[in-house]
């Protein structure tokens, strides 16, 4: 080969560059994202609705949004009337953001998994955690009865929180809301069969999903007690232990 | 030897340019075929045919009061205080000017001193023959059809500024840099920000009269503000115009301007 | 033909080597300027356009002179060009290319650069502007690289080149004028609305840029074994002349119009770049080394005895470009945005950043001129020399 000293090194250093993101990236296999639509004002919602359906929003949420501003900004429409009718401001900040205030849990889940970067937010405001929590929610000093403690019940090597929990976990977050004085005590279990260690861990994850569904709410850390049980694994009945136990107590940092 | 190495190579770049402009003239002309769906406005908005400012300098009775105006716009649209290290790089989409040099060419040594000294709240005039709006190269500052706004599309702007140098009233300004950490007062969470690289200017507050609102100067100039709809007889800004002697800044230029100002006489004194 | 470029002795390696650490250079701080924006550079609200579109302005006009040694040769069979045609053609590549990269440092937001295509604005001078510029680069490229490599093989060009060289004479005016209408529209900026802005242009152009092809000329013939040619450089002399005579006399018209009409409007941005305006005069001093410049040369191109030694013509030539380069680049622009709208005064002077991004770009320009002209110079030195047409 004519000059196959310089052909073969350049070779190896183009396969070299070449194969950087594979190699770079070795062993970080990237986890499925898994957007979280836990937040306070979609937990309150009776039946969970986007604008339109999850399928049509996941493919064209970004041409949606697209052809919102071109609507809003050149052409002075505002409203937006969605498949089933109902009419939405079309506002990413304003609506969209409204429901889904987890953006580093919902949005950024998505685009970091595929490595995309909408400049969106250089320009958008990202809310807060908390934000957009009715402002009646939060202004009502009414002295509600305290709500008794409920047990949130969890599949089995699970720690996502059913569905029909949802309902209880919000009547509690919105005691805690009104209530500034009170806390919440919070206790994972799991059952007897399994390996200890995992176990240990899986009563830790059910804890710590409980306590996001506070903190969506707005609820500070100060007031989220994580009272960890002597004995993690509960009772004789299987189904029973895999729960955890949240109960309301008065005075913050109990 | 079919073909040599220049010509398969010259083939090989030719068919790769000719492909990948191809499919990018392919797929924007689909999103602009695409379902487009319902889009209605909102019918809390206000409209009208040529949205219009009367500012009469007569109501202001302290430099507080024309301060709250410029309070009230830039907080309501997260303007950003200047770089204290870079002040001539402001951002600023209302403010004060003397009478020399709101309205420049009109000097005159003997004019009374209080109208010399007169704070004349300078804005975008939104005029109805902008200059800005015919040298923007991508339509980003665009003249609405609805309602004569000069808007701004910040998703748009690519930032060249050919808009700052055609107007001749030095209503816009650059975003030299991020403006986030210069935004001293607390954010509006209704508002976007803007980024570095676009220009920005006041634009009628649209998305507070889409909601029905006045906009947030004329709302908190206390009546000093007149804000309607020129084409509209009975409107605020009309009534204002009927019954007073009003001026505009630099008519010669063509650019007919929608902000009109009341300068008035002694009882001001 | 590129593989010309890459044979060359120790002169041409610390030349090229050079070039490459000044765009170094100049990359690193484009980068700093992409992600901190424009704040870094000395242009504010008033003075919104600065350094970088005044070296396009400028560069604008050496790419458009490329015409002066192409309309003679192929409209009017003026041999004597035969061989410096190609030197024209392909000094107006980098210069051409030199704008657009100006033009891209200078943007607030460069990746959104497409939108001027998707979303085409015919009432738009800039719009234009985008267009002209790519097709001239394109034309020029085209032209240049087809002729040279007719050359190279001992051939007449194939004979669909023609045309594209008539376009090409065409389409070189109106690149500055399009440039020129950018100024010469915009009602609230009395110092560019006027009606000779575009024949300004042209004149200084058809002055500066057969200029710096004269020096370029020279130091081909020092440095290699091709010569354009005495006549050839003697003739752009002579069209170096009389643009530079126009172009000083247009200036005078200017003047003119605005201090005996005495109107405040015209006249202030001439006294703030000649005088001083209310204490600011930053300028001035730079304003007065231009005119003196142009003076000296025309005194000089003026008389036929002392353009015919080259040394002299060569100095000639330097003071004109840049004296030309000042006015049209600084004096014109910052002229234009002072005092601003309100008759107040911001000052403008670029910042060191600023000035680095600018000599990258130039270093960029020049790397592909030295590359271009590597490949003619010995394409020419192997053939013989003429163009053929």
């Amino acid at each position: 080969m004519y000059d196959s000293g310089k052909i073969i090194a350049g070779l190896i250093i183009f396969i070299v560059i070449a194969s950087l993101p594979f190699t770079m990236n070795l062993g970080k296999a990237s986890i499925k994202p898994e957007p979280s639509i836990n937040t306070f004002a979609i937990n309150q919602m009776a039946k969970k609705q986007c604008i339109e359906s999850k399928a049509y929003m996941k493919t064209t949420h970004m041409q949606m949004l697209n052809n919102w501003r071109d609507e809003v900004v050149r052409d002075g429409n505002r409203l937006y009337v969605a498949s089933d009718g109902k009419e939405y401001n079309m506002s990413l900040q304003n609506t969209c953001m409204h429901c889904h205030t987890n953006k580093d849990k919902f949005c950024d889940e998505c685009h970091n998994y595929v490595a995309v970067k909408p400049y969106c937010w250089d320009c958008h405001i990202v809310p807060k955690e908390g934000a957009f929590v009715p402002v009646a929610a939060k202004a009502a000093p009414a002295p509600a009865a305290v709500p008794g403690p409920i047990n949130v019940h969890f599949a089995v090597g699970k720690y996502d929180i059913p569905d029909e929990a949802q309902h209880g976990l919000t009547a509690l977050a919105a005691y805690l809301q009104k209530n500034e004085s009170a806390s919440v005590v919070i206790s994972g279990y799991t059952d007897k069969t399994g390996d200890p260690a995992k176990n240990e861990e899986l009563a830790k994850n059910r804890a710590k999903a409980v306590r996001e569904v506070f903190r969506a709410a707005g609820i500070s850390d100060e007031r989220i007690v994580m009272k960890k049980p002597e004995v993690i694994t509960g009772s004789a009945d299987n189904a029973e232990a895999r729960r955890v136990d949240v109960s309301i107590a008065e005075g913050k940092g109990v | 030897m079919g073909v040599n190495r220049r010509e398969f190579l010259k083939f090989v770049s030719m068919s790769t340019l000719l492909g990948l402009g191809g499919t990018t003239v392919a797929a924007s002309v689909k999103k602009e075929l695409e379902a487009s769906g319902p889009y209605i406005p909102d019918p809390k908005g206000i409209n009208a045919k040529r949205w219009a400012m009367a500012v009469d300098m007569r109501k202001f009775k302290s430099d507080e009061d024309i301060q709250k105006c410029i309070d009230a716009c830039h907080q309501v649209h997260n303007v950003p205080e200047a770089d204290p290290a870079h002040p001539t790089q402001e951002i600023k989409w209302i403010w004060t000017e003397s009478y020399e040099r709101a309205f420049p060419g009109n000097e005159d040594e003997y004019l009374a001193a209080h109208y010399k000294h007169m704070p004349f709240l300078i804005l975008c005039n939104h005029c109805e023959n902008p200059p800005c709006v015919r040298v923007c190269p991508t339509k980003a500052t665009f003249k609405r059809h609805t309602d004569g706004i000069v808007m701004m599309d910040m998703h748009r702007c690519i930032g060249c500024r050919f808009c700052m140098a055609a107007c001749p009233y030095g209503a816009r300004s650059f975003n030299f840099r991020d403006p986030r950490p210069f935004i001293k007062r607390d954010l509006n969470q209704e508002f976007p920000t803007r980024t570095k690289g676009v220009v920005e200017k006041c634009t009628f507050c649209y998305e507070r009269l889409a909601k029905g609102l006045q906009p947030a100067c004329a709302e908190v100039s206390n009546g000093a503000i007149a804000f309607g709809d020129l084409d509209d007889p009975e409107s605020p800004v009309r009534k204002v115009i009927d019954n007073n002697f009003t001026i505009r800044r630099k008519p010669e230029l063509g650019t007919h301007p929608s902000v009109y100002y009341v300068i008035g006489g002694q009882e001001h004194a | 033909m590129l593989e010309k470029a890459l044979k060359g002795g120790r002169t041409y390696w610390t030349w090229v080597a050079a070039l490459l650490a000044v765009i170094g250079v100049g990359v690193a701080c484009y980068i700093y300027q992409f992600f901190m924006g424009l704040g870094i550079t000395g242009m504010s609200r008033d003075v919104s356009w600065g350094f970088y579109i005044a070296q396009f302005t400028f560069l604008v006009g050496v790419a458009a002179s490329g015409v002066m040694v192409v309309l003679p040769f192929y409209l009017h069979d003026y041999k004597a060009f035969g061989k410096i045609t190609i030197l024209g053609e392909f000094l107006a590549i980098p210069a051409v290319l030199m704008c657009m990269l100006f033009i891209f440092v200078d943007m607030g937001q460069p990746l959104r650069v497409l939108n001027v295509l998707l979303h085409p604005t015919l009432n738009s001078v800039m719009f234009y502007d985008m267009c002209v510029l790519a097709g001239y680069l394109v034309l020029n490229i085209l032209v240049g690289w087809t002729s040279l490599g007719a050359e190279r093989k001992g051939v007449a060009p194939p004979k669909w080149v023609k045309p594209f060289v008539i376009l090409s004479i065409a389409w070189a005016p109106s690149i500055h004028t399009v440039t020129a209408f950018l100024y010469a529209g915009l009602p609230g900026r009395h110092f560019w609305l006027s009606a000779i802005m575009a024949a300004r242009f042209l004149a200084s152009a058809f002055a500066g840029g057969p200029a710096l092809l004269i020096i370029l000329a020279l130091i081909v013939r020092k440095y290699s074994k091709f010569d354009p040619g005495k006549e050839a450089i003697q003739t752009l002399g002579k069209i170096v002349t009389y643009f530079m005579i126009t172009s000083t006399f247009f200036l005078g018209l200017e003047f003119f119009t605005a201090f005996y009409s005495g109107i405040p409007g015209h006249m202030q941005s001439f006294i703030y770049l000649y005088k001083g305006l209310e204490g600011h005069h930053q300028l001035v001093p730079l304003m007065w080394i231009s005119t003196i410049f142009a003076v000296i040369a025309l005194c000089i191109l003026v008389f036929p005895f002392l353009r015919r030694n080259e040394t002299i013509l060569a100095i000639a030539a330097g003071l004109v470009f840049i004296s030309l380069w000042i006015d049209k680049g600084f004096g014109l622009i910052v002229g234009g945005f002072v005092p601003n709208p309100f008759e107040g005064i911001t000052e403008y002077w670029p910042t060191t950043p600023e000035f680095l991004i600018a000599a990258g770009v130039w270093a960029i320009g020049f790397l592909v001129l030295t590359i271009l002209y590597k490949i003619a110079v010995s394409i020419k030195e192997e053939s013989g020399g003429e163009a053929i047409h």
